[in-house]
């Protein structure tokens, strides 16, 4: 929010995960004194996006949120490049980009993007040793996804371990009392309403001559601390939160 | 500023014409299906997953072999188109003899293997391909920005369409390939290679959708799913312009890339589900389609 522009065009893909995420980046960019021009919500897994990149090129917002994932982020970024929104001065944001989309990307596309992550295998030396013994699996990085599933499976047995039960309420305390140490979160925690607490990081994708390999993608530029990242525990609307 | 319903009128033709843009891959693509169910009485449902091949087929020739695109554009549909005829001949020939519901499993069970081993293989989020050195950039129209890309798929895909219907209707191969399928066991005994015929269509008909795959590469994500998103609403198209039909595919084609692009003007929420809306009208008014022959 801080390095971007003050004029938002979101667009959005119109299910359960596109509005919460829309409604996320509204209260912060309204919070922060921005503004929302304009907002669309296109259907899931829509083929074609010049329509609402024309849309988003004729709002004269500076920043361009794309509330969406997967195929659909990759499709909006691609045709925001074949239409030139970022020549004409409009800054992208993706809120849900994974390295294997930016790798699909490619540099020469997707450079100058920012976006927030979880994770990035290169961001330290623990990360880059997990993600090294991945690679010679499977011979690809891993995505926040991957490293957060593999560090979630991983704290979820050492509570099986620590216990000697898989009883659901004595894991989930052992995993509530612990914290989380390992290649993708330093100091995690688990809060009460599920919610698993850890730094958060900007980062803009690579320019073509900052890019040293095919996964050499992200530069982090601001850890975002966990209980900045995440929607505080007084705001949680789940059942389990004692008020 | 003019305005055309609530739109000012240079975004209202910007619109218009990148309507008319998704409406050539719509086009092709159902052509493709229409000249296939014409001819064959085949329900293609791997017309998606060849279109994907197509994209995959120039990607991979590009990335392995440095062949460019405009030989791509060549050769793709050609290998494509070869391993259709293979298709046809090993598996679509051993049930042409039975209800085609057969055909329609068949070629769906292939579509989601084809598409399962492609995953495997290069991953969901899939691959950029480059657009070609001398279609880079752009003409500003006053009232949009055009890609060059898109012009000359409009313009090419256009070409095809017509050459294609032009070829069936009008000549003598289009002649033998119609009445084949009308009464195969007569034209068999004027000395024709029907069983022959018949591969070759289906080849061709693939070779078509591949053609459209390597014309999106550069537009779209070249992705094992690319196919599977556009099939549904190609074949609602094909049924809007009366199965079969192939001036009723190109043409539905184009007006249903302009109804969607439309849509996501006015109410974008609904720009997946608009041509659905018009298949159950015209389902509801004229059931054999705008330009089904029979009732």
């Amino acid at each position: 929010m801080a390095e971007g522009g003050k004029n938002w065009f979101i667009l959005t893909a119109d299910y359960a995960f596109g509005h919460a995420l829309e409604g996320d980046v509204r209260s912060v960019v309204e919070a922060n004194g921005g503004r929302i021009v304009n907002t669309v919500r296109h259907p899931l897994a829509t083929n074609d996006f010049s329509s609402y990149m024309l849309q988003a090129q004729a709002s004269g917002a500076q920043v361009v949120g794309l509330a969406n994932a997967g195929a659909d982020t990759v499709n909006s970024i691609i045709t925001a490049g074949e239409f030139g929104l970022t020549q004409s001065g409009q800054n992208i944001a993706a809120l849900l980009l994974f390295l294997n989309d930016v790798h699909a990307l490619g540099v020469q596309t997707a450079q100058g993007i920012q976006l927030t992550t979880g994770w990035y295998w290169d961001m330290d030396e623990d990360a880059r040793a997990w993600s090294d013994r991945f690679y010679q699996r499977t011979n690809a990085r891993p995505s926040m996804v991957q490293a957060g599933i593999y560090s979630s499976t991983m704290h979820y047995l050492k509570g099986v371990q620590a216990t000697g039960s898989d009883k659901a309420a004595d894991v989930r305390k052992w995993m509530m009392d612990n914290q989380i140490n390992d290649m993708f979160a330093k100091g995690g925690y688990v809060r009460e309403d599920g919610r698993m607490v850890h730094d958060m990081y900007l980062a803009q994708v690579k320019t073509p001559a900052e890019s040293k390999n095919e996964w050499d993608l992200y530069k982090i530029i601001r850890t975002i601390p966990g209980d900045e990242a995440f929607r505080p525990l007084s705001q949680s609307v789940c059942p389990m939160v004692k008020k | 500023m003019t305005m055309i319903f609530g739109v000012p009128a240079a975004a209202f033709f910007g619109q218009l014409l990148l309507g008319l843009i998704n409406g050539a891959f719509y086009a092709l693509l159902s052509l493709g299906l229409a000249v296939i169910f014409g001819l064959l009485k085949i329900i293609n449902f791997a017309h998606g997953a060849q279109y994907m091949l197509g994209a995959f087929a120039a990607w991979l020739m590009l990335n392995m072999l440095g062949i460019n695109y405009w030989a791509a554009l060549f050769l793709a549909p050609l290998i494509v188109g070869i391993i259709g005829v293979l298709i046809e001949r090993f598996l679509l020939r051993r049930i042409a003899h039975v209800d085609h519901i057969y055909g329609l499993l068949l070629t769906f069970g292939l579509a989601l293997i084809i598409q399962g081993v492609f995953t495997n293989w290069f991953g969901v989020s899939g691959s950029r391909y480059p657009v070609p050195e001398a279609l880079r950039g752009g003409v500003n129209l006053g009232f949009m920005f055009l890609p060059y890309y898109r012009a000359w798929v409009v313009v090419i895909a256009l070409l095809v369409c017509f050459g294609v219907w032009f070829m069936i209707e009008k000549t003598k191969l289009g002649g033998y390939l119609r009445a084949g399928t009308e009464n195969p066991a007569l034209m068999q005994a004027f000395g024709i290679n029907v069983p022959l015929l018949v591969t070759l269509t289906y080849g061709f008909g693939v070779a078509l959708a591949a053609f459209a795959g390597v014309l999106a590469a550069p537009i779209y994500s070249v992705a094992p799913g690319m196919g599977a998103n556009l099939l549904i609403v190609v074949f609602a198209v094909v049924v809007i312009g009366g199965m079969g039909s192939i001036m009723g595919a190109i043409i539905t084609g184009l007006a249903m890339g302009i109804i969607e692009g439309l849509t996501k003007v006015y109410y974008p929420e609904a720009s997946n589900t608009v041509i659905f809306l018009v298949m159950i009208l015209v389902l509801l008014l004229r059931p054999s389609g705008l330009f089904g022959k029979e009732a």
